[in-house]
């Protein structure tokens, strides 16, 4: 029975960090725009989905090119998809939001959603309603590429559930709590290694480096920061360019995970992220990063505890109770507000 | 500034030309032999997209143009406003007003009714909306959600007991859905306003989510309300005109409470609190309980025409709570202008009734609806925050204060 | 005389700094209490302690006898202690009328569902908010432009104007942070002309204000901050001749207010 808890808990940790990590890459977006603008940004979940599509069309512009080798392909586009959401977000501030600067919050909000549902309905009207299906050949070598962990004989311990609990229960449980072996895949290791990778290089930039002060500085007074000589457009725009990339990143990680994308995936993803992002404080970097794994390893304990089809709901349960219960977050919440 | 504004103006045109390229006139091509992904040229996509996109836009910048014109030269006198202040504020012209209307029933064909209804039934949503949005300056997002629970809560309730009137929908559809807007704004009212709006989008999953998969509420199929229950018709009053004099009545009078709350004391209390939290908090107001009073009677609100749709459609199903139904409902009091109730409540009858009429014409229209809901939100914001209705002193406040 | 507000041993720190430390006074009906320190040292804190917007580290406030720290601002209000704000905050998009009707919030029945049936009681008790909002503006030389949008107003009026609405909440003690900021000399004498009037109604006033002469001319008492600490208490005269006083504040002032 000790071997089975354990092996369940090494399959929750496995796969709900590994869906964590992404949350916490798009987190961070949420975080850093809410820290410097103290906006939601709500067309950020379009922008993990426009990263996406980005990568399987550069795919697609490699592969007619002639490039096919899985080593060079993915990492261009990774960087290509990066480079394409960044784009867009630094667009989307500039078009919907930098005009709306200092106004009331409900204007920016607002505008935000707007552009959130254009880009939605665009990429839906322009590629397809469907599904889009990410190259098997890229994504079959990472995902199809396993380690498995033990391997228990468990069919005594299930048999015993089902001799002891009452017969709904058992079976219930016998088919979801009996993990006979734990997996894990190229394809989380490299989630994994690239959301550590990435979060290592924003903490690097952030704390360490002189742009890194500059845009703290914005967060915390853009006034003062601009009368310092600072250019605070600059360092907006550099905000957004920086959490629309993590975005795309984590963007191309789930559509290879999935092996497809859709126009809507930014949705649900953007909901659970900006949960993940207020559970560790919003406009607070380190909490972003807690808040999103926290969430993944909820949401993976709910489907293996309760039922699969609640999971889309255990994030906002979560939202409710973080609001209700500590309202600025695990970590506490980093935003300006002077009376 | 560094860059001129026509500079930085042509970056951004090339940028999004840039960046919608691979979408628009690319077509990518999967093989599934291989397993890998080729790109081809597809202009056809492009010409397909903008053969809707351009002219609408078009059409846009002419009504905008119309707008500025008549802004410019029109009557100084904002006429919508006041005919609704005179409306609402004299209960004979009121009366009137309803009665000429319901009169109209008589000599209009039912298809048109059922569409007067359902133009009806997103008005009372849209000053519902407004309450939060345009009095109290809180966004909310999954307002359907509210609109879904009246209609429940009515189907359900007549299943339980057949013999409910129809006309108690209403009031059972208001107080089941403040309430719950009540327990839903309770731990996010205290902080700030745009959490909001996250929390009742995702509400508005979460009971989409609960309505597909509880056994009580029919799953995906929805609800039928018992045939006892439904809107029925009178003597020589037919179905479809009994439906329409209701929905005409209720509209009115839910307006007429409206529009007294926002001339009082708490109407004022939250337009102070809008404009101003913390000088509104110095001034006495208790901000938290006010919000959440508002939202109490914006969900509520929603929970009329909620019940009302159960009783007059004679079902419920889980896509009266669709974010796209939420999307509809902001954008007509975007559209109509934050804060103003004649701004409701043609937002409503413009965005109800142009998509349903260009329906027939163009079928793709349906397609492109909600691009277009999501443009007009945007737009209005950067070009005309007031809305078509509101003062253009209000555009101030929006635009930023410096 | 009447004490209205005693706060003893106020503090508040923001993170490692300490904004105000240990600061009590004393206000009196019927009196001006001037509070004057050189930027930054921490008069807008300690009022934002006071007025309940920022929860204290240690000290008490008591209001007629009554504990008012630890209430939330709505509350201190409700109890008598009302304000105005450094940074102008009206309510923009509501008349001049209607900023001031907003602060009778507090003194006029809870009538939701009269308000929607407009009972005889309902139009009664608005007729009243109304002839009092309309007195106050009389009060503050506000009468011609009861009509006008709040935004609209000149600067000097919007003031006048956060002195009204504070009034309509009917308080015993009244706060002004820096009410003379940003106009011109002639602007300053009137509005320091509307403080003792207003202290001759009975209330007790605290004002923060920069401009001397006019400080020592309408004070019954003054007292000095300088880095969060009570520096001085006293007279006008006590004040003036205060060597500690000079030093800290006066010198540095005149150089900066010319
Ligand atoms: N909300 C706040 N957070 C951090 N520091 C603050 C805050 N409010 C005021 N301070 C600091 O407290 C000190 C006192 O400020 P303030 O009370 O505004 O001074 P005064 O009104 O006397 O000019 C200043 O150094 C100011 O920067
Ligand atoms: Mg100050």
């Amino acid at each position: 029975m000790r071997a089975l808890l354990f092996a369940l808990m090494l399959e929750i940790l496995v796969n709900g960090l590994a869906r964590g990590a992404i949350y916490a890459l798009i987190a961070l977006g949420y975080t850093m725009v809410y820290g410097i603008l103290g906006m939601i940004n709500f067309a950020h979940g379009e922008i993990f989905m426009l990263g996406m599509f980005g990568a399987v069309y550069a795919l697609g512009a490699l592969g007619s090119a002639g490039l096919m080798a899985v080593g060079i392909t993915l990492p261009l586009a990774i960087v290509a998809a990066m480079v394409f959401s960044a784009g867009f977000g630094i667009l989307n501030e500039r078009i919907a939001y930098r005009k709306l600067r200092g106004a009331h919050l409900l204007a920016p909000l607002t505008s935000a959603i707007g552009m959130s549902i254009v880009l939605q309905n665009f990429v839906m009207l322009s590629v397809t309603k469907g599904k889009v299906d990410f190259p098997r050949a890229i994504a079959a070598p990472l995902a199809d590429t396993t380690w498995t962990f033990g391997s228990w004989d468990l069919s005594s311990i299930q048999a015993t559930i089902l001799s002891v609990l009452p017969d709904v229960w058992a079976r219930w449980m016998a088919s979801k709590w009996v993990v006979q072996s734990v997996h894990l895949s190229a394809l989380q290791l490299l989630i994994f290694a690239i959301t550590l990778g990435l979060m290592g290089l924003l903490f690097w930039l952030i704390q360490r480096t002189r742009l890194g002060i500059a845009l703290r500085a914005v967060a915390q007074d853009r006034t003062m920061a601009s009368l310092c000589g600072m250019k605070v457009d600059g360092l907006i725009t550099l905000t957004f360019a920086l959490g629309s990339a993590l975005a795309a990143s984590a963007g191309v990680m789930v559509s290879m995970y999935q092996g497809v994308l859709r126009f809507d995936a930014g949705y649900m993803m953007g909901l659970k992220a900006f949960t993940a992002a207020v559970l560790g404080g919003i406009g607070n970097i380190p909490g972003a990063v807690i808040g999103g794994l926290l969430i993944g390893l909820a949401e993976d304990l709910t489907s293996f505890t309760i039922a699969s089809e609640w999971k889309q709901s255990t994030a906002f349960a979560i939202l409710i109770l973080v609001l209700w219960l500590r309202p600025r977050g695990l970590l506490g919440e980093r935003v300006a507000d002077k009376v | 500034m560094s860059k001129s504004p026509l500079a930085t103006r042509l970056a951004v045109i090339a940028g999004l030309l840039v960046l919608t390229a691979p979408f628009l006139w690319t077509k990518l091509d999967p093989d599934f032999n291989t397993g890998f992904v080729s790109l081809s040229l597809a202009p056809s996509n492009a010409i397909q997209f903008l053969s809707v996109v351009l002219p609408a836009a078009v059409v846009g910048w002419l009504l905008a143009g119309i707008g500025f014109l008549w802004g410019r030269f029109g009557p100084t006198k904002p006429v919508i406003a006041t005919g609704s202040q005179k409306l609402f504020e004299s209960p004979r012209l009121l009366v009137a007003t309803c009665a000429v209307l319901a009169g109209f029933g008589f000599f209009m064909s039912a298809k048109f009714l059922s569409l007067g209804t359902f133009v009806c039934i997103h008005m009372m949503l849209a000053i519902g909306l407004n309450v939060t949005i345009g009095f109290t300056g809180l966004l909310v997002l999954g307002y359907a959600a509210f609109y879904a629970t009246g209609a429940y809560a009515f189907a359900l309730v007549a299943h339980a007991c057949p013999w409910f009137p129809t006309w108690a929908a209403l009031p059972v559809g208001f107080l089941v859905a403040a309430s719950t807007g009540f327990l839903v704004g309770l731990p996010c009212l205290r902080l700030r306003g745009d959490y909001l709006a996250i929390v009742t989008l995702g509400f508005a999953e979460a009971l989409r989510e609960l309505l597909r998969n509880l056994p009580q509420t029919g799953g995906d199929m929805g609800l039928l309300v018992p045939t006892s229950a439904r809107i029925q018709s009178l003597g020589p009053v037919g179905q479809a005109q009994a439906s329409w004099i209701a929905a005409v009545a209720v509209t009115l009078f839910v307006g007429l409470v409206i529009h007294r709350l926002y001339h009082s004391r708490i109407g004022r209390a939250w337009i102070a609190i809008r404009e101003d939290e913390t000088a509104a908090a110095m001034m006495g107001i208790p901000v938290v309980r006010l919000k959440l009073l508002a939202f109490s009677v914006s969900a509520g609100i929603a929970g009329v025409p909620g019940a009302f749709f159960a009783g007059f459609a004679g079902f419920v199903d889980p896509s009266t709570a669709t974010f796209e139904q939420s999307v509809l409902i902001l954008a007509m009091v975007i559209l109509g202008g934050i804060g103003s109730l004649p701004g409701s409540i043609l937002g409503a009858l413009v965005l109800y009734l142009v998509p349903t009429l260009l329906r027939d014409w163009f079928p793709a229209i349906s397609d492109y609806r909600l691009l277009f809901f999501g443009a007009i939100l945007v737009a209005m914001m950067l070009f005309r925050p007031q809305g078509l209705c509101g003062s253009p002193r209000h555009k101030l406040e929006l635009e930023g204060k410096s | 005389m009447t004490l209205v507000l005693k706060a003893t041993g106020v503090t508040k720190s923001f993170g490692g700094l300490k904004a105000v430390q240990n600061v009590s006074i004393e206000a009196h009906a019927g009196q001006v209490l001037s509070i004057i320190g050189p930027n930054g040292a921490g008069k807008t804190t300690f009022f934002n302690c006071l007025s309940g917007i920022y929860p204290l580290d240690s000290g008490t406030v008591e209001l007629a006898g009554k504990r008012i720290n630890g209430l939330a601002p709505h509350q201190v209000s409700r109890a008598g202690l009302s304000r105005s704000f450094q940074n102008i905050r009206l309510f923009p998009e509501m008349t001049v009328l209607q900023n001031v009707l907003v602060g009778r919030f507090s003194r006029s029945p809870r009538q939701i569902l009269a308000s929607v049936l407009r009972t005889r009681s309902w139009r009664r008790e608005e007729d009243k908010a109304l002839a009092r909002s309309k007195e106050l503006l009389e009060f503050a030389g506000l009468s011609a432009r009861a009509q006008a949008w709040a935004r609209a107003l000149p600067y000097g009026l919007q003031r006048r104007l956060e002195v009204a609405r504070a009034l309509a909440t009917d308080p015993k003690i009244l706060l002004l942070d820096e009410p003379g900021a940003g106009m011109n000399p002639q602007e300053i004498g009137e509005m320091m002309g509307l403080v003792k009037s207003i202290a001759n109604l009975g209330i007790a006033v605290v004002v923060i204000e920069h401009h001397m002469k006019l400080v020592m001319e309408i004070s019954d008492r003054i007292v000095v901050l300088d880095h969060g600490e009570h520096l001085a208490e006293g007279t006008p005269e006590e004040v003036r001749r205060n060597p500690r006083v000079v030093e800290a504040y006066l010198g540095r002032s005149e150089d900066q207010h010319g």
